[in-house]
């Protein structure tokens, strides 16, 4: 049974869309999990045998209050897929995006960590997709000074998806088992409008790519959960060194997002100051324009 | 940014001229609107705080050579606000959109002004600044969760003092102010001839007598007092008190406290009597209902000793003040 109740979301791209609220590793058993998603408090859970669930809840409940699935009379389309929870609160597509590397049988894939920030979901995706701030917010990890330059790099719209390719950059370290300094060859993909996601030669095999996901969960317009995937060839490293070193980077994005006016992505092309270096983020914002998003964003003035 | 032409072409004040050293970058706020400070040769300057490209806070960056430095891209803005290197795009002469938002900055007696819009006038004198028989020790900043013409209306008002300042600038048994004079020009109100009873002398010597007091309002949120004993001018207290509207109702008042006698008071212990005055008058200006000043004189009920409230708030409307006030 599909839920019949309205979401509080009046943008129906946004409210169609599937959002990651959870990596299900981190899913409690048999107890209420909460958050809130487009402004609505939702319950999430999974039984023993390994089913999942999410319905909305119409207030906040107590923690660890235990679920008695009988009593969930609508629950919410959702999907478990790259070791996350997706829920929707509308009328979702049938498939999510594809990943098809996530089943190759050597590939790490894990759950990077969440992290709250106080902005909009479009204003993350964006930083997401920018490369020229590398020396500046990350400083010694992914840039450093004087190897600023941003080239020109290539961006298409495919079947409604953005990838920028091409992009090359001096990258001190790109990930856990990268040793050497030197240029990167980055590739970037935003797969649905909160969703962004990152690829690189792997360390391991140059013939293959490592996968950074940012799958950025809109609690409210102005404030979200960046949950991040990680896919990575990588024998040595940790999994809790791999998700130190990217929780490492979201944490310096952190102030850097809270403290940008406004929260909301303008979509007005001259709102702000796009120079060719932005070209990815000039394409995303055309690309919400077109879409007809609403949330989280300043729309167009037609 | 609050719409008040009043304010907006005025000067208040956002920082101690220390505050902001060499190289420094500090953020303040005035009327709503959030600005970066930051100081190059000597030079202070006020814009803005925000990356036009991005909208990033430009109080997070930094100083170098060339100018203040964007935390987010490292878009280097020079001493006029101009764009002069993008870093990403290292040939590229960055777009002529690529300015901040530049405000006037005048640093005077210490202080950083800032005026947002055209003022007509210079920022407020203090000649006593100038007077080397003078020394001064400055109080505050004093965050005061009210309206900005409370907070002047509560600094020129002394029939408070044997109330909020008892046993300080006054005592119950001698709360009866005589009648003086109020003088309303174009630059200000002028009150003199007052005479209070301070039983703690005016500047907490311990010396019980008359003080005579003149009052001024220089601007709509600065004003000035002159203290000396009732029967000579042998000893001179006064006071420059502004008020910074950082919204209408939260303030930030700073005090200059200068003399020409009663040097050998140690800065620590006149500062710790103005703190003790001020901190005293707090609590009261906050509790204040409604927060913001009625200038409508039908509003309140007003005594005789109140002419100069009512003169101030007549003048507040006559230039057509809308903030803090109703």
């Amino acid at each position: 049974m599909v839920s019949v109740t309205q979401p509080v979301c009046t943008d129906p791209v946004i409210a169609n869309q599937w959002h990651a609220v959870c990596a299900t590793d981190e899913v409690r058993c048999s107890v209420v999990n909460q958050t809130l998603l487009l402004d609505e408090k939702i319950g999430f859970t999974v039984t023993p045998e390994g089913e999942y669930m999410a319905w909305r809840l119409p207030a906040a409940v107590p923690p660890n209050q235990a679920v008695d699935p009988a009593q969930i009379d609508e629950p919410l389309p959702i999907k478990v897929e790259y070791g996350f929870l997706w829920v929707c609160l509308g009328d979702p597509p049938e498939h999510l995006f594809a990943m098809p590397e996530f089943d190759d049988p050597d590939r790490r894939n894990m759950n990077a960590g969440t992290l709250t920030v106080a902005t909009s979901a479009p204003r993350a995706v964006e930083n997401f997709l920018d490369l020229g701030h590398f020396p500046y917010v990350h400083a010694g990890l992914l840039g450093v000074e004087p190897f600023t330059e941003v080239v020109d790099y290539d961006v298409e719209v495919v079947d409604g998806e953005i990838f920028a390719t091409r992009c090359d950059f001096y990258v001190p370290k790109v990930g856990m088992n990268f040793d050497e300094p030197g240029m990167t060859r980055y590739r970037y993909r935003v797969p649905s409008p909160f969703c962004v996601m990152l690829y690189y030669d792997s360390a391991l095999d140059p013939s293959r790519e490592d996968i950074v996901g940012v799958w950025v969960q809109p609690m409210t317009a102005e404030l979200v959960r960046a949950h991040n995937y990680m896919g990575v060839l990588d024998e040595t490293s940790t999994d809790n060194d791999i998700k130190r070193y990217q929780l490492e980077i979201f944490a310096q994005d952190k102030p850097i997002l809270e403290n940008q006016h406004p929260k909301r992505l303008p979509l007005d092309p001259r709102a702000e100051t796009p120079i060719r270096a932005d070209r990815s983020a000039i394409a995303y914002r055309h690309l919400l324009s077109d879409l007809g998003v609403t949330y989280g964003v300043i729309p167009k003035r037609s | 940014m609050i719409d008040d032409p009043v304010l907006l072409n005025d000067w208040h004040v956002v920082a101690r001229g220390t505050d902001v050293a060499e190289s420094a970058v500090v953020s303040a706020r005035l009327l709503d609107e959030d600005l970066v400070l930051w100081r190059r040769n000597g030079e202070a300057m006020a814009w803005r705080d925000l990356c036009p490209h991005r909208g990033t806070r430009l109080s997070l960056g930094q100083v170098d050579e060339r100018g203040l430095v964007c935390p987010y891209h490292g878009w280097t803005y020079d001493q006029t606000g101009t764009c002069v290197r993008i870093p990403s795009r290292p040939d590229t002469k960055p777009p002529a959109k690529a300015c901040t938002e530049v405000y006037l900055v005048r640093e005077r007696y210490g202080l950083i002004w800032v005026s947002l819009g055209d003022p007509k006038q210079d920022v407020p004198p203090f000649r006593e600044w100038d007077d080397p028989s003078f020394r001064h020790v400055l109080g505050g900043p004093y965050r005061i969760a009210a309206a900005g013409p409370r907070i002047i209306e509560n600094f020129l008002d002394f029939t408070h003092f044997p109330f909020v300042h008892e046993g300080i600038l006054g005592t119950r048994d001698r709360a009866e102010a005589a009648d003086y004079e109020v003088e309303v020009g174009p630059d200000g109100i002028t009150a003199r001839e007052i005479y209070t009873w301070t039983p703690d002398g005016f500047d907490g010597s311990g010396q019980a007598q008359m003080s005579k007091w003149l009052y001024r309002v220089l601007r709509p949120l600065t004003a000035y007092i002159e203290l000396t004993p009732a029967d000579s001018d042998s000893e001179r207290y006064v006071m420059l008190f502004s008020v910074t509207p950082v919204s209408e109702s939260e303030s930030i008042g700073w005090m200059w406290n200068s003399m020409d006698y009663n040097h050998e008071m140690s800065d620590e212990d006149f500062l710790a009597y103005v703190d003790e005055i001020v901190f005293q008058d707090i609590p009261i200006i906050e509790s204040q209902r409604p927060e913001l000043l009625p200038i409508d004189l039908q509003a309140d009920v007003h005594a005789k000793p109140d002419a100069t409230s009512i003169a101030y708030r007549r003048w507040l409307k006559e230039l057509g003040l809308s903030t803090g006030t109703l």
